[in-house]
């Protein structure tokens, strides 16, 4: 058992000496008295010596009970002891977790920013930090996506998280739960019972949809050893939420622009995914879609065009296309960027979507393959890395230029001027070389491996595997397919979407003879194209995606696709088909794009900047839309990732350390953070009840461990934490009936009665002389 | 509550006024009285007492048949000549009373919790021996002028004695009317120290006393209530007659204290530290039986036993235990 209040039970133990120093102190003052009928007294004290003895005790027992009772009612005993609050009087820590993530800046159009629920949970905690008492401790947690300690460990100093209260700002991103719970759980990990005193964790959200994700689980906080368990109080959900339309996704047909310099982007089409949620959902309405281009350099948008989306009675989502009007689209450099806005509603950050597009007057291709001087190719024998240079440049008009590249010429500096590799011989490919075409992908740089078509044993696929982060498992022979197998007529990857249409038209010529298998594959892997069979043909995988799941900064932005036939007529019949020229330059087209799909981001993350970039500088328009924040560059670090999370949307350009543009990186609101729909109070705290301890022997958590609160109730809620003993009350009554007995019982022993039986004043003659 | 300390002064000071002690009122209540013996006792001069020798000149007592032997002269020749029997007449010779006083000079007997000043005759603060209460011995001393005054008034002889665990002091009998006076100067001055031992006082008592005597004893008489027995037994195996006088503080007949005291005692008792309160209705049941079986002793003897309070004024309750003392004897004589 331990105790709430442990000074006071000390005191109340200490307080026990005071009956026994009484009696000593008055034993020692006292005067003997000489007496002629000793006997008398003697005669009587033996009598009554064992019951007195008796009855002293009793008493002092009876008092220093009391005593002890009061101390320990005081003192507010707790059974568990993993629940156990030591702090001392005042000494409370309040973990303020305050939701300020897309949905909790959610207000009607116009309405001014104190209706909307962040300013309501600011202003609760701000109530709370009223209700504490110097000596308690406040921690003020921000759960904008990633959870950021803003008070942390907890501090007396409560004017101070007031004004970092007052600063909060919404962010763009998801509310992480988790981060926060980790937070607390790793400062209470740190923090002595004495320092931590009686916690409490003060959830203030609304519980949206887009905050709360209900799937996810929480973490346990789970207090060290001597720590008292947090108690865990929270906002109660809102009932009623505005509605919201959000753009999902921005997405071009084509991520780089090949269209050359003079006319970027023209005529280009957009694809435009919208989302509504909340009670405007019912109804129909109409959504105008506004589309920009922006180029690095210009830092202003210029008008693009528009389109309108009419939403029927029930329809949540929708898809709208767009195409860039050519007469829009001026100088914008390398660099550009697409942005799709619609009509302001209740989150204004998600109506905004930043779309990073590349911009290349063409493409370059290496392929890496021994050189082969002297021979004319006849197209029987012609080699893969041959039919590849003639699918991708078929004449001297085409946006994509193909180099050799030895194997052994291999380096940093020969991949920097390349977009894309093709590798036809990976065999040739030592392993010094497959670290820097690592590298190279991990920097956004599209891999393409074919088997070579001469090889007997594939001992290469091991090699190519470790170095690019690869869950694939190739076969060591080529096998042969038999019958021979044509394409699968089903519709291709999106990698492939402008082929769409002619497709099965395309594909029904190709046969498949032969191919060196995968054996086996991660869930990060993305089948492509299959053969007809079933079998995958063309696979696309991250490199560095088999590393463990959930770590995405171990996963570089470029893309690997593995094609399981060599392109030579002795595998496969596509090198002389018209499927080859179409399919190839889609390929390279859209995975050198990958890169740059990869540079659009969602806010509350590490960014992923472009290879060779320095530090993260918001253009002039992100920073007006953002009222300041970020406003300072972000750096960043060796792996390429910015500094610090990136938690408000915007268009940063990303600048090498002398000052040149390497990119721009697009930050856009968290479309899952801006669900509005309600959820219900039961299920949040079901939801919430997952971070408490869990109870020795219990199987599940008690849902009911959860605490609403209200503003009115805010302040009661934490002193009921002070007065939260079950047995002081009954302590209490146990000190009272203790005292109660006492005092009979010293009524009893005093012998008031036998004093009064002898009269005053009259002698024994008297007495005898009556009786006579 | 005026402090109790012990008298310390050694006996044979310089005169004092034994009107500390015996006041004239008292004096004036017990002028009327006279001391009676319930047993006959045998003086050397002629008194108001019965003897019990017979002889001629003296009070007829009873016939009895002549047997050989018989002085003749004593025959009752009236009798013979009416009924041709012979008897000889016996009488009773009228005889004085030796007063015997036995005075309680133990520790106990130093407690007093009564102011001298309030207590003495005189309105002196102090005794003799400079104590501030009057103790028991002082009441003591009052009882026993009171009572060798009686006697002297009457012609009878007084002694005193005082006794402890041995007879400490002695005055013989006389019948000069300046002995109480003597009585009460040596036991305004006798020091009050010592335990008790009544059966061997007793019997240096009855060694040095040759008659037949009034004994009064006064004392508290805390002590053993065999040892009383025993004293006397002794005392009436001599045809002593007896009056017992016990003399008690009004502090130790209440035993009304408040808190936890120390009480040490008077004759070499450890000390004992007790809450009074608590054991006040065991003190009192043993102090009343105690009192009561003394009271039954000397009742068995048939001695008579007053107790005296040292708060109480001497004369009423000497006066009426002495008229039915004498009331008492009338009727056993008339019977």
């Amino acid at each position: 058992m331990n105790f709430t209040h442990p000074g006071l039970l000390a005191a109340g133990a200490a307080c026990v000496a005071i009956p026994i120093l009484i009696h000593l102190l008055l034993r020692r003052r006292r005067k003997p008295v000489l007496w002629g009928a000793m006997r008398f007294i003697i005669e009587a004290h033996r009598r009554t010596r064992r019951r007195l003895r008796l009855e002293r005790w009793l008493l002092l027992a009876m008092r220093c009970l009391f005593l002890l009772l009061l101390g320990a009612a005081l003192a507010r005993p707790l059974l568990d002891a993993s629940a156990a609050a030591l702090g001392a009087p005042g000494s409370r820590t309040v973990y303020i977790l305050i939701d300020n993530a897309l949905a909790a800046d959610a207000r009607e159009p116009g309405a001014p920013e104190d209706q909307a629920a962040l300013a309501r949970h600011k202003e609760s905690a701000a109530r709370l930090l009223d209700t504490l008492t110097p000596a308690d401790r406040a921690a003020l947690i921000a759960l904008g996506s990633p959870a950021m300690a803003l008070v942390s460990p907890p501090s007396a100093d409560r004017a101070a998280v007031r004004t970092l209260l007052d600063n909060l700002q919404p962010t763009d991103g998801a509310a992480d739960f988790a981060g926060a719970l980790d937070i607390v759980a790793r400062d209470l990990a740190n923090a002595t019972p004495a320092q931590t005193g009686s916690p409490s964790v003060v959830v203030l959200s609304d519980f949206l949809l887009g905050s709360a994700d209900l799937v996810r689980p929480l973490p346990r906080v789970e207090p060290p050893s001597g720590v008292a368990a947090p108690r865990l109080l929270a906002s109660r959900p809102a009932e009623m939420a505005p509605g919201n339309v959000q753009i999902l996704a921005v997405d071009p047909l084509r991520p780089v622009s090949l269209t050359g310099a003079d006319a970027p982007l023209a005529g280009e089409q957009v694809r435009i995914q919208l989302r509504r949620t909340g009670p405007a959902t019912g109804e129909a309405s109409t959504t105008t879609i506004r589309l920009s281009v922006m180029g690095a350099n210009t830092g202003t948008p210029i008008a693009a065009g528009s389109t309108t989306v009419r939403w029927s009675p029930g329809q949540t989502d929708a898809v709208a296309t767009a195409t860039i009007d050519p007469a829009s689209a001026g100088a914008l450099g390398e660099y550009a960027a697409i942005i799709a806005e619609i009509d302001a509603d209740a989150i204004g950050p998600d109506n905004i979507f930043r779309r990073p597009v590349g911009v290349r007057e063409s493409l370059r291709v290496a392929i890496v393959d021994r050189r082969r001087f002297g021979e004319t190719s006849r197209v029987d024998r012609m080699s893969p890395g041959e039919w590849m240079r003639l699918a991708l440049r078929p004449n001297d008009a085409s946006p994509i230029d193909v180099t050799d590249l030895p194997p052994a010429a291999i380096d940093a500096a020969a991949l920097a001027a390349v977009d894309v590799v093709y590798i036809p011989r990976p065999d040739l490919v030592d392993e010094p070389a497959w670290a820097r075409l690592r590298a190279f992908a991990f920097g956004g740089g599209l891999v393409i491996v074919t088997p070579p078509p001469e090889a007997n044993i594939h001992l290469w696929a091991d090699m190519m595997t470790e170095a690019l982060g690869l869950d694939w498992r190739l076969a060591r022979e080529s096998a042969e397919v038999v019958p021979p197998q044509r394409l699968s007529e089903d519709q291709p990857s999106n990698l492939f979407t402008l082929l769409g249409s002619e497709w099965a038209d395309l594909s029904r010529t190709v046969e498949i003879s032969r191919i060196l298998a995968v054996e086996e594959s991660g869930p990060a892997t993305r089948t492509l194209l299959a053969l007809q069979n079933g079998s995958p043909w063309m696979l696309s995988a991250r490199p560095g995606g088999s590393t463990s799941e959930g770590d995405t900064e171990a996963i570089g932005s470029g893309l690997v696709v593995y094609l399981a036939s060599a392109p030579t007529l002795s595998w496969t019949s596509l090198p002389a088909k018209p499927l080859m020229l179409p399919l190839m330059q889609e390929l390279v087209r859209q995975g050198a794009g990958q890169a740059v799909t990869a540079l659009a981001h969602v806010a509350g993350g590490r960014l992923l900047a472009p290879p060779r970039a320095a530090e993260l500088v918001p253009l002039s328009e992100t920073r007006r839309q953002i009222g300041g924040a970020d406003r300072a560059a972000i750096l960043v670090d060796s792996a390429g990732r910015a500094a610090e999370p990136v938690r408000h949307a915007g268009l940063y350009r990303a600048v090498d350390e002398r000052g040149a543009t390497r990119g721009l990186v697009a930050v856009n609101a968290d479309a899952a953070a801006g669900r509005t729909e309600t959820q219900t109070g039961a299920s949040v705290q079901q939801w919430l009840a997952q971070a408490l301890p869990q109870a020795d022997g219990a199987a599940t958590v008690d849902a009911s461990r959860v605490q609403w609160i209200d503003d009115a109730s805010l302040a009661r809620a934490l002193e009921s934490n002070e007065e939260g003993s079950p047995f002081s009350l009954p302590l209490l009554i146990g000190a009272a009936c203790v005292l109660l007995l006492e005092t009979l019982l010293a009524r009893l022993f005093a012998h008031a009665k036998a004093e009064s039986e002898a009269p005053a004043g009259r002698s024994v003659a008297e007495a005898l002389e009556a009786a006579a | 509550m005026a402090e109790t300390t012990p008298n310390i002064a050694a006996p044979g000071s310089p005169a004092v006024d034994a009107t500390l002690y015996l006041h004239p009122q008292t004096l004036a209540r017990l002028g009327s009285f006279e001391l009676r013996a319930k047993h006959i006792v045998e003086g050397v001069t002629s008194g108001m007492h019965r003897s019990p020798y017979q002889g001629f000149s003296v009070e007829f007592a009873q016939h009895r048949p002549y047997a050989f032997g018989d002085d003749i002269r004593r025959l009752d020749w009236k009798v013979y000549g009416r009924s041709d029997k012979l008897y000889v007449k016996q009488h009773q010779q009228e005889t004085n009373l030796d007063l015997v006083i036995m005075v309680d000079g133990s520790g106990s007997m130093n407690f007093g919790s009564r102011l001298f000043a309030e207590a003495s005759g005189t309105g002196r603060k102090t005794s003799v021996q400079g104590g501030e209460n009057w103790t028991k011995f002082d009441h003591a001393t009052a009882v026993a002028a009171a009572m060798s005054y009686i006697a002297l008034r009457q012609g009878d002889r007084a002694g005193m004695l005082v006794y402890a665990d041995q007879v400490l002091s002695i005055i013989r009998q006389s019948g000069a009317q300046g002995q109480w006076r003597q009585i009460v100067n040596m036991l305004a001055t006798h020091p009050v120290d010592k335990p008790t031992d009544l059966p061997r006082a007793m019997d240096q008592l009855l060694a040095k006393v040759t008659n037949r005597c009034l004994l009064v004893i006064i004392s508290d008489f805390y002590t053993d209530p065999q040892s009383i027995r025993t004293a006397l037994a002794r005392a009436k195996h001599k045809r002593h007659d007896a009056i017992l006088f016990q003399i008690v503080d009004q502090r130790e007949a209440t035993f009304d204290f408040g808190d936890e005291l120390p009480f040490v005692g008077l004759e070499g008792e450890p000390k004992i530290r007790i809450d009074p309160r608590s054991i006040r209705k065991s003190y009192l049941e043993a102090f009343r039986s105690h009192q009561t079986e003394v009271q039954r002793i000397a009742r068995s003897f048939g001695f008579d036993f007053q107790v005296v309070n040292t708060h109480d004024w001497l004369g009423p309750p000497l006066a009426a235990f002495i008229a039915r003392r004498n009331a008492q004897i009338k009727k056993l004589k008339v019977g």
